[in-house]
């Protein structure tokens, strides 16, 4: 993953990269996103995939890692994604999607036949 | 094929109906106890059976009867929003419950009766557009909160699916690619009116009727194909998590992964846990209230006194007498409103948070899990500041 550099966010994205404790350049590769939650587990809950890049986490005091390891949304929820990623006690599995193998070469689902 | 249209439905109602009276099977022929002889009866149709099981047996006492004709979440939509009336035959009675919980059968009125109360699992907008919402003389009245799954044999080997997957597996069938769910005869499904189609279409954004896989025709048939089947890792379900936690001997839910989520969740807490934790707090997002529909007065109240006291139950905005209304709820996979910290207004909309009136949630957990981490207490007098009321015995928020 890596954060845009020549799009209007580039500049942002970079300074947060740069100045952000919760993001390691260990984490920044040079393939683009095609899905949110690549962005959320590269730089946490609340970074989405936009134009093939990550977006920058506005609110990083809100990123931590929960039980099972995954980046988890600390604060009270607002939004869908908060919710759904809400730091917890609870198992869970993540599937593979690596296991959906038709996906359109950006990410999107075809149309149903 | 547009099987999902009010006015199909209605032609097959009408249909049903000509045919029974063709037949000779109408309703006075078929038994002899007229259910229009029991006392104040209550006619409700469509989903909620548990619900209606438990709450009738409490109410017969009462001198209330709740007589109840079981069919689709949209056939209950339509006989609300259209008056359609509700029929019954010998090989499909309406039935009531006495005070021993024994389930009994009775005549509905020749012709029909229109159903005061229509329980629904899903938005009645879900199951044929409404642009002008709800007429005005009709209430969707919030109950319970079902959750819905993607299930598999217990001796399936998966654990999880994804969004996505369930885009393929259900939209293209044995076109999937999602190994090893590619064989159609092993995706057990329902039809285009089950509420429980419906809700997992809008969840993974596969129109109920456009569904790929073997229609099971009951959920009790997808529960005996997941049992038989002979490849259990290639064979998938669909189930209310009711009947999914009704048959846990045999059934495994998938814990589910949106499409903005990092890791997959089960209703629960656990993959063996019945606290619907993840429902209660968001992180498992397929679920829905159900809905009572019933003809409203101008303040928006339910015109049928008797009817407003059964949606004043199972809403649990009154309780019912000498019975124990979440109890029975929790032991069926169900979850009362009064333990949820999420909510929503519109069919899987956005998830905002919910402190409900006289929360229930201390009690749920103590009921699901054996123990909590609440208080508890006898009387406001013994509990916190931070939860100073006492709900159901345990401290609580409000």
């Amino acid at each position: 993953m890596r954060w845009v550099t020549a799009t209007a966010v580039g500049g942002a994205a970079i300074t947060w990269m740069v100045v952000s404790s919760a993001c390691s350049l260990g984490n920044v590769s040079a393939d683009p996103c095609t899905k949110n939650v690549e962005c959320e587990t590269a730089f946490g809950i609340g970074s989405e995939c936009k134009d093939g890049y990550c977006t920058p986490v506005t609110n990083t005091g809100c990123n931590e890692k929960d039980a099972n390891g995954n980046a988890c949304f600390s604060c009270p929820p607002t939004t869908d994604q908060e919710f759904h990623n809400g730091c917890t006690d609870a198992q869970c599995v993540p599937f593979d999607n690596a296991r959906v193998t038709k996906l359109n070469s950006d990410g999107s689902l075809p149309p149903l036949p | 094929m547009k099987t999902n249209t009010a006015s199909s439905r209605l032609a097959l109602a009408v249909a049903g109906l000509a045919a029974s009276v063709a037949t000779g099977l109408t309703t006075n022929e078929a038994r002899a106890l007229d259910c229009a002889t029991l006392p104040k009866p209550v006619y409700v149709t469509g989903a909620g059976k548990v619900i209606l099981e438990g709450l009738g047996t409490a109410l017969s006492t009462s001198g209330v009867t709740l007589v109840y004709k079981l069919q689709g979440s949209c056939l209950a939509t339509d006989a609300i929003l259209g008056g359609i009336k509700i029929t019954s035959a010998v090989d499909d009675p309406a039935i009531y419950w006495d005070g021993t919980g024994t389930e009994l059968e009775c005549d509905l009125p020749v012709g029909g009766v229109v159903a005061s109360l229509g329980l629904s699992d899903v938005f009645p907008e879900t199951c044929s557009p409404l642009p002008n919402g709800l007429p005005s003389n009709v209430g969707d009245f919030f109950g319970p909160i079902e959750a819905y799954n993607f299930v598999v044999p217990k001796a399936s080997t998966q654990k999880s699916i994804s969004h996505d997957a369930a885009y393929f597996v259900f939209g293209f069938g044995a076109e999937s690619g999602v190994a090893p769910w590619t064989d159609e005869s092993l995706m057990l499904i329902r039809n285009a009116d089950s509420g429980t189609q419906q809700m997992l279409g809008v969840a993974i954004g596969v129109p109920a009727p456009k569904w790929k896989g073997t229609n099971a025709m009951s959920s009790g048939g997808v529960v005996m194909g997941l049992q038989t089947s002979v490849n259990p890792d290639a064979t998938i379900g669909i189930l209310t998590a009711e009947v999914a936690g009704a048959n846990r001997a045999s059934v495994n839910a998938l814990a589910y992964q949106d499409t903005d989520q990092v890791c997959a969740y089960w209703p629960d807490s656990t993959p063996t846990s019945t606290d619907k934790k993840n429902v209660r707090d968001g992180h498992y997002p397929i679920w829905g209230p159900l809905h009572l529909l019933t003809q409203i007065d101008g303040m928006g109240y339910p015109l049928d006194p008797d009817t407003k006291d059964v949606v004043a139950y199972i809403t649990g905005t009154k309780d019912v007498p000498s019975f124990d209304l979440i109890s029975l709820l929790e032991e069926a996979s169900i979850i009362p409103s009064c333990a949820m910290t999420v909510q929503r207004t519109s069919e899987l909309g956005p998830l905002s948070s919910l402190a409900p009136n006289r929360s229930c949630g201390c009690y749920f957990d103590s009921l699901a899990n054996g123990s909590n981490d609440c208080t508890a207490c006898t009387g406001p007098a013994d509990c916190p500041a931070t939860a100073p009321a006492c709900n159901y015995g345990f401290c609580e928020i409000q």
